[in-house]
């Protein structure tokens, strides 16, 4: 078992230039997620893990191995494709053996072994039959079958959920922790689904445009995005971003928005007057018509979205529609006022031109 | 794209490229020096040789007096001359009246061919594009002629267009024996065997264009003309291109009908290029012409494929 | 358009069709119905010689033909050549398809190379004649099946190269891939996957590629004498006895059939193989 380390790397396809830099540590056993929107670098950065992509400048090492040079098959790792990938010719059991033939293993060993990934993944009574007659789900597994069985030092997963419905989808995030945490090997999962970066990881990448905008894990993420990139990226609905500056009143800091509307900061908060910032906070941190709040805000219900015994409700701060995820209340309906005020505790501060967290 | 090792790449190209370039761009070069010489074949006699005589048994005959029959067998070997002689052989083709007709023909031969094997294909495809009963089997029946062996069918139809007892000798058209008819005859064999090629790559450009276009067109108008002219002929005009191209290519190396239907004649009026080179390379033993003849006709067919290329490059992206 | 109408059309398409169908399928059937005719009433059959109804069909010229060792080495030279030349072609040429799908190559691009092997079958093998026959000689290998194969192998190799290329240029490259990470060479990769996956167009290539090797004629009468193929044994007889019916149809039909039947198993491939992998049929 061994540490993953990436070191600088840069990848270019002809002149364009998608990734910048990379550095990652990710230690033995850990379960990392790499999460980005589309075309944010992420499955190229698996794909050079896995060897299948050239790596212009930097290093990857696994233990203390520079795998740079190494062929995929060198590598001690496993994949499983977006779509499967499994070989259309050969039975399910053929399938999950293949990297096994492929390295000559005697061939009782084979058969126990995939025996024991097929009970493992429920696949027994399937061993025998050709993965055009499997359901999605079944594929899927089959996949996972094909990348365990081998106990590789690492598991490489490129967006393995995303050709399966939402219900199947959150079965297999759960099996797929089962397995990690029977097996206990180091894995990279690429996905653009912040929900199954922030409920399978336990170190979230978050690229963006071929930069590492930030690494921690699921709870570092919400709590403290370093930037506003992250903020909005990580947490549904997103957090509210609203422009504008700060002032002084009655000894107190408050920020400005557009509009004039003011909101109470926090005192300790590390900020001068009339300093350009961004004022974030999520849905789901406001308090909402509490009578003791002088500092609150007025709104109007622009709409209102029921979610249960939840309701998201959207409304205008100036020109910028804001999200607040609260308790079903009838006073919430379209047209109504109502007094809002972001908990104190969880504002997030951003510098209004670089991003960055203040 | 897989990251792939270079030798790799080489090791699976390499092989089909060096066999192809050893075997088709250097005899082309050899046959390009061919062009400027003179080649002399002959047959030289270098010795005598008395060998047994054998009977069916595989054993050695012998005479009354228990000698053994032999008989005398003239070793021969085929040499080979070049003389360097420039243009000249290019000089006597580009004159020869028999060469031009031969051009002549073939060149008419592959425009008509060509212009009825479209218009017949696109008609067919069309008709067989629309409901109609059986047409799987018809189809089938269609496509045989591609595939059969150009020479025999030109002893098939040499039996079909028979003027005195075929089964179209009641037209009264003396289609092998007049020098106006036997070239037609030709190309009515050209156009048997590729017309259904022509019909089964329309067909199957007809069949990919979707429903839909062709229903929204019908909302547009009546005509089945203006849909014909409008949104069907535009859609497989890079088809119909291509087929072009490959049928004016192949058609021009006429060769293997003639060799056996009409064997160039009556006298010389169905004389292709190819069959010309052959017998002056062949039975007049001049090297020299049938490479400069066919170099000609290798430009000539050069030069209308490069009119292509633009549009091949796009067909290979 | 009323139903009434709509069938009358399909019924007036389907007799225009079947009539074209008839015409084009008639020399074919005529050969076919000398072939089976008593030598001496080739020429008295009346109609368009249906069995049984316009004569009674005899086997006879067949066994006959078929009973002389010129046929049967005719029918194995030709068989010999033709396998032999696929399978050459297949080894050669199924390597540089998947190069070909798979790698990128700068100078010269892909699609010229591509090109180029294509010109092999588009550009009039007259010119190369010549210099095949002198070369041919000098080699050694003129009138030998071996020279034959050499030389059927270049020209019907373009054939496997563009029709099974779209076939690997089909294929997801996830599969290539997985077997690579799973401890697959290139090569292991090419053999274990992405081969037994174009099984179905390679076998469609190799039917016609052996149809083309069958068929030739212009190479054989160059370059064969004494070992000859189908199209040689066709013709011998033919000019010494002149016009007997029965006698070149069971000829053309021995040469023929083989052909044909591989004409319908290729069917689906066809139009890609033809076009040289330019339309996909």
């Amino acid at each position: 078992m061994a540490d993953l380390t990436i070191n600088n790397v840069n990848k270019f396809y002809d002149k364009t230039q998608v990734l910048f830099d990379v550095n990652l540590s990710i230690k033995d056993g850990e379960f990392i997620v790499l999460v980005g929107p589309s075309g944010c670098g992420k499955s190229t950065l698996l794909r050079m893990i896995a060897g299948l992509e050239d790596i212009n400048s930097g290093e990857i090492s696994l233990g203390n191995k520079v795998i740079n040079q190494l062929a995929p098959r060198d590598r001690d790792v496993s994949m499983v494709f977006q779509n499967y990938a499994l070989y259309p010719h050969l039975s399910v059991a053929k399938n999950i053996g293949f990297s096994l033939r492929m390295r000559k293993v005697e061939k009782s060993i084979i058969d126990k072994k995939v025996a024991d990934a097929a009970e493992m993944l429920g696949l027994t009574h399937l061993l025998s039959r050709l993965p055009r007659n499997l359901s999605g789900g079944e594929r899927q597994r089959v996949a996972m079958g094909r990348a365990i069985v081998r106990d590789p030092e690492v598991f490489l997963f490129d967006e393995p959920l995303s050709n399966l419905d939402a219900k199947l989808r959150v079965m297999m995030r759960n099996q797929i922790k089962e397995i990690h945490y029977e097996v206990k090997t180091t894995t990279v999962y690429v996905t653009h689904d912040q929900i199954e970066a922030m409920t399978m990881a336990d170190k979230i990448v978050v690229l963006n445009g071929g930069i590492v905008e930030q690494v921690g894990s699921p709870d570092e993420l919400y709590d403290n995005p370093s930037n506003t990139f992250v903020a909005s990226f990580i947490g549904s609905p997103s957090m509210n971003q609203i422009h504008g500056k700060i002032v002084s009143e009655k000894g107190k800091k408050y920020f400005q928005s557009k509009d004039n509307s003011l909101f109470l900061l926090p005192e300790n908060a590390n900020i001068s007057e009339g300093q350009e910032i961004i004022y974030g906070f999520r849905p789901e941190h406001v308090d909402i018509n509490q009578a003791a709040s002088d500092d609150a805000i007025n709104l109007t219900v622009k709409v209102d979205q029921p979610t249960g015994s939840q309701s998201l409700v959207f409304a205008n701060v100036g020109d910028q529609e804001i999200c607040l995820d609260v308790p079903k209340s009838h006073l919430l309906k379209p047209g109504n006022e109502f007094k809002m005020s972001p908990q104190l505790d969880n504002i997030h501060i951003f510098d209004s031109e670089t991003g960055k967290r203040i | 794209m897989i990251r792939w090792d270079k030798r790799i790449k080489l090791l699976f190209l390499l092989p089909a490229v060096i066999w192809v370039l050893a075997l088709t761009i250097a005899p082309l070069f050899f046959s390009l020096y061919l062009s400027f010489t003179d080649v002399k074949r002959e047959v030289v006699i270098t010795g005598v040789e008395e060998i047994p005589i054998l009977d069916k048994d595989g054993n050695p005959k012998t005479r009354s007096d228990g000698s053994i029959r032999t008989k005398k067998v003239k070793q021969k070997e085929l040499q080979i001359k070049y003389d360097w002689v420039g243009f000249k052989k290019y000089k006597r083709v580009v004159n020869d009246q028999e060469y031009q007709d031969a051009a002549k023909f073939t060149f008419i031969y592959v425009i008509i061919s060509v212009f009825v094997e479209i218009v017949l294909g696109l008609f067919l495809a069309f008709l067989f594009n629309r409901r109609i009963y059986g047409r799987g089997f018809m189809r089938s029946l269609m496509i045989l002629p591609i595939f059969a062996t150009p020479f025999a069918i030109g002893f098939m139809f040499f039996t079909i267009l028979f003027e005195v007892s075929g089964p179209l000798a009641w037209m009264g058209i003396p289609f092998l024996s007049n020098h106006n008819w036997a070239p037609f005859s030709v190309m009515l064999v050209d156009i048997w065997q590729w017309t259904p090629f022509c019909f089964l790559v329309f067909l199957a450009a007809l069949q990919g264009i979707p429903d839909d276009l062709i229903e929204a067109a019908t909302l547009d108008t009546k005509s089945a003309y203006k849909i014909w002219t409008s949104v069907i002929l535009p859609l497989l005009q890079p088809i119909i291109v291509l087929v072009i191209l490959l049928r004016v290519a192949e058609s021009a190396k006429l060769y293997d009908y003639i060799a056996s239907l009409t064997k160039g004649g009556p006298g010389t009026a169905t004389q292709s290029v190819s069959f010309l080179v052959f017998n002056k390379a062949f039975k007049m033993n001049d090297f020299g012409y049938a490479s400069a003849g066919s170099f000609l006709m290798l430009i000539v067919v050069m030069i209308f494929v490069m009119l292509f290329f633009t549009r091949l490059r796009k067909t290979y992206e | 358009m009323n139903r009434n109408q709509g069938s009358l059309l399909t019924s007036i398409y389907t007799i225009i069709a079947l009539g074209i169908t008839m015409i084009f399928f008639f020399p074919l059937w005529w050969s076919f119905s000398n072939s089976l005719r008593i030598p001496k009433e080739t020429f008295t059959v009346t109609g368009v010689g249906i069995p049984f109804i316009n004569f009674t069909p005899t086997l006879g010229n067949w066994t006959h033909q078929l009973s002389f060792p010129e046929a049967h080495i005719a029918l194995y030279n030709s068989s010999f050549i033709a396998v032999v030349s696929t399978a050459l072609a297949i080894i050669v040429g199924l390597p540089a398809a998947y190069a070909l799908a798979r790698f990128r190559f700068r100078f010269p691009p892909n699609k010229d190379i591509t090109i180029w092997f294509i010109s092999q079958r588009v550009l009039p093998p007259a010119a190369a004649v010549v210099p095949f026959f002198v070369l041919w000689n000098m080699l050694g290998i003129y009138d030998t099946k071996f020279g034959m194969i050499i030389v059927q192998t270049t020209f019907i190799m373009p054939f496997v190269v563009v029709i099974v290329r779209q076939t690997f240029l089909d294929l997801p490259i996830e599969l290539e891939e997985a077997a690579m990470v799973d401890g697959a060479t290139h090569i292991g990769a090419f053999l274990k996957v992405a081969v037994p996956l174009s099984v179905p167009a390679i076998a469609a290539a190799s039917l016609i590629m052996f149809t083309f090797a069958w068929n030739d004629y212009f190479f054989v009468s160059v370059l064969m004498m004494k070992n000859f193929t189908l199209p040689i044994y066709i013709a011998g007889g033919v000019d010494s006895r002149g016009v007997q019916f029965w006698f070149i149809a069971v000829r053309t039909m021995i040469a023929v059939i083989l052909p044909l039947i591989l004409c319908l198993l290729a069917q689906r491939y066809i139009v890609r193989g033809l076009t040289l992998g330019a339309v996909k049929g």
